[in-house]
């Protein structure tokens, strides 16, 4: 967009500067010609305004590269040269012979030529100003609205199969619009929609053209995208691509629009406001066209793929079902019958087996029972009995001759040995026991008088005798005399030494 | 077999199942070789025995006849 980003651009110039000429040589002094010349451009620097702007009619235009021009008015002619560089930064303009223009620039005096000359950089046509002020605000304020933001830019869709394409049916931008699809992706359906793309009635066309369209899709058939295009032209030729109506009708629009409007260097609002800009007509086709041929070949490649997954798919299968027929009891299904009738066979032979040693087991338990039963009966049991009773009786008798004949001989050892400890040996060897008639021992002299009837046991036998004198020990009897040796003193055996 | 030694009204021995009347039995016998029971008891008790003695055999006969009759319906040679 040459004229409006040149507009954004706009840097206020330098003040002209104005020098005052410093001294004037005498008129009557001689110069040379250069001398002058160099005088004139001294002259023309200090006085003149360094940048200035020129209004006048446009004549003689050549384009040689540089243009070469003159401009001029009613009273005069100024020669103008504007250079390459700043000729193509015009964009798409040219000025074009009687044009009336405003031509910015610095005056120079060409002293080869002797010309006093124009160098522009800046040249548009007068009233030009008017529209870059339209677009600048027009610019600013959708700006301000967000309708150029990047987020609000809706995705082109990538297999677009109805697109429409709104332009002039009889200009070049048709053309290349429709051979690049031709070329491209022949399948992609083209609806075309006829406007004005210049002058007054362009941009309420253009509008209406968009809305239609969205509308359409809408109600009746799909359409993925609009390409909104036409040729080159001056910035009045492109304005109404530049009117809010279109631009509203762009925002509006629910589907994807890429917009080609002029030249490469152009840019319109339109443009700002679609969802893609692209630099020439040919160029938004090719945007939306998918490119059959990589087409074609990912679809091959990805035929290629498939087949070949499912043949290995086909291959695995074939394998498996070959796996699975050859198993064993798919190939001879009969062994599972085989088996299944060897175990019967074996579970009722072990049943039969079973069932019998039971029987048996049980028959041998009975058996057993039934013999310790009979050892138990009655007869034997009487028997027993009885036999435990003789055998009793016996014993008893046995035990008591026994008992008997032992306690007899207890009672002889006894009674032996009562003998052998008995008084009797005592009285064999010659000790007397006396007695009082009524039995009682006589062991002292005081248990008898004078008189009594006493009886002497001897081993042998016993005299009964009559007590006469008595004589107390001790008295009368000489002491030291050993007992033993005494008969008349028979020792007292029951004295205790 | 464990049996309360206590005593009780005793079944009647044609009713028992094969474990009951085995169990007694073996129950008695060991009573009376112990010499527990006095020599009153033992006539009745030898009675009861050879009472239970006979049930035993009797159903030991019917099962294995039976088992028989069984088997010579279901094995091939029997024809099924």
């Amino acid at each position: 967009m040459r004229a409006a980003a040149s507009l954004f651009q706009e840097a206020q110039e330098s003040a002209p500067d104005t020098k005052k000429i410093k001294s004037t040589p005498p008129v009557t002094d001689r110069v040379t010609v250069t001398q002058l010349a160099a005088m004139i451009d001294a002259a023309l620097k200090t006085e003149l305004p360094a940048k200035l702007s020129v209004v006048g009619e446009v004549s003689g235009f050549h384009d040689r590269t540089h243009w070469y021009f003159s401009l001029k008015d009613a009273g005069a002619v100024v020669d103008c040269v504007m250079f390459a560089s700043a000729a193509r930064r015009t964009g798409s303009y040219t000025p074009r012979d009687g044009e009336e223009v405003v031509a910015r620039g610095r005056v120079e005096y060409y002293a080869r030529q002797g010309r006093t000359q124009l160098y522009v950089d800046r040249i548009e046509p007068v009233g030009a100003g008017a529209l870059e002020q339209k677009l600048r605000e027009l610019c600013q304020e959708l700006k301000g609205l967000g309708w150029f933001d990047p987020e609000k830019k809706k995705p082109l869709p990538r297999f677009p199969r109805c697109v429409a394409v709104v332009t002039s049916k009889t200009g070049a931008a048709l053309q290349d619009v429709v051979d690049t699809f031709r070329r491209r992706a022949r399948f992609v359906d083209l609806l075309i929609v006829d406007v004005r793309v210049q002058g007054d009635r362009a941009a309420p066309q253009i509008a209406g053209a968009i809305a239609r369209i969205a509308r359409l899709s809408r109600e009746k058939r799909r359409i993925d995208a609009i390409i909104l295009t036409r040729g080159g032209g001056s910035m009045e030729d492109l304005w109404a691509f530049n009117e809010r109506a279109v631009a509203r009708a762009i925002h509006e629009c629910p589907l994807p629009i890429v917009a080609a409007v002029g030249h490469e260097t152009d840019t319109t609002v339109a443009e700002l406001v679609a969802d893609e800009r692209a630099a020439t007509p040919t160029q938004a086709a090719m945007r939306l066209s998918p490119d059959a041929g990589a087409l074609l070949e990912q679809t091959e490649q990805l035929q290629a793929r498939l087949t070949s997954l499912l043949r290995h798919r086909a291959l695995r299968d074939r394998q498996r079902l070959r796996a699975t027929a050859s198993h064993p009891l798919v190939a001879d299904p009969r062994s599972i019958l085989r088996n299944t009738s060897s175990r019967l066979e074996a579970s009722h032979t072990a049943m039969r087996v079973a069932s019998r040693q039971q029987i048996a087991s049980q028959r041998l338990r009975l058996s057993s029972l039934t013999t310790r039963l009979t050892r138990q009966r009655p007869a034997v049991v009487l028997a027993l009995r009885k036999a435990r009773i003789c055998e009793l009786r016996r014993w008893l008798g046995a035990a008591s001759t026994g008992l008997i004949q032992r306690k007899n001989a207890y009672v002889h050892e006894l009674a032996r040995t009562l003998n052998a400890t008995g008084p009797m040996n005592v009285l064999r060897r010659g000790y007397s026991v006396t007695i009082r008639a009524d039995g009682r021992l006589i062991r002292s002299i005081s248990d008898a008088r004078r008189g009594d009837v006493i009886q002497t046991r001897l081993a042998d036998g016993s005299f009964h005798s009559t007590v006469g004198d008595y004589t107390e020990k001790g008295s009368g009897n000489s002491s030291g005399e050993s007992p033993d040796q005494d008969a008349d003193n028979p020792p007292d055996l029951f004295k205790s030494e | 077999m464990p049996v309360s030694n206590k005593p009780r009204t005793p079944a009647d021995a044609s009713k028992l199942s094969f474990e009951d009347a085995i169990g007694e039995l073996e129950s008695i016998i060991g009573r009376v070789e112990k010499g527990e029971i006095g020599i009153e008891q033992a006539l009745t008790q030898y009675e009861r025995g050879v009472k239970l003695v006979a049930r035993c055999r009797d159903i030991l006969n019917t099962v294995e006849q039976r088992i028989e009759e069984l088997e010579s319906t279901a094995t091939p040679d029997g024809g099924e």
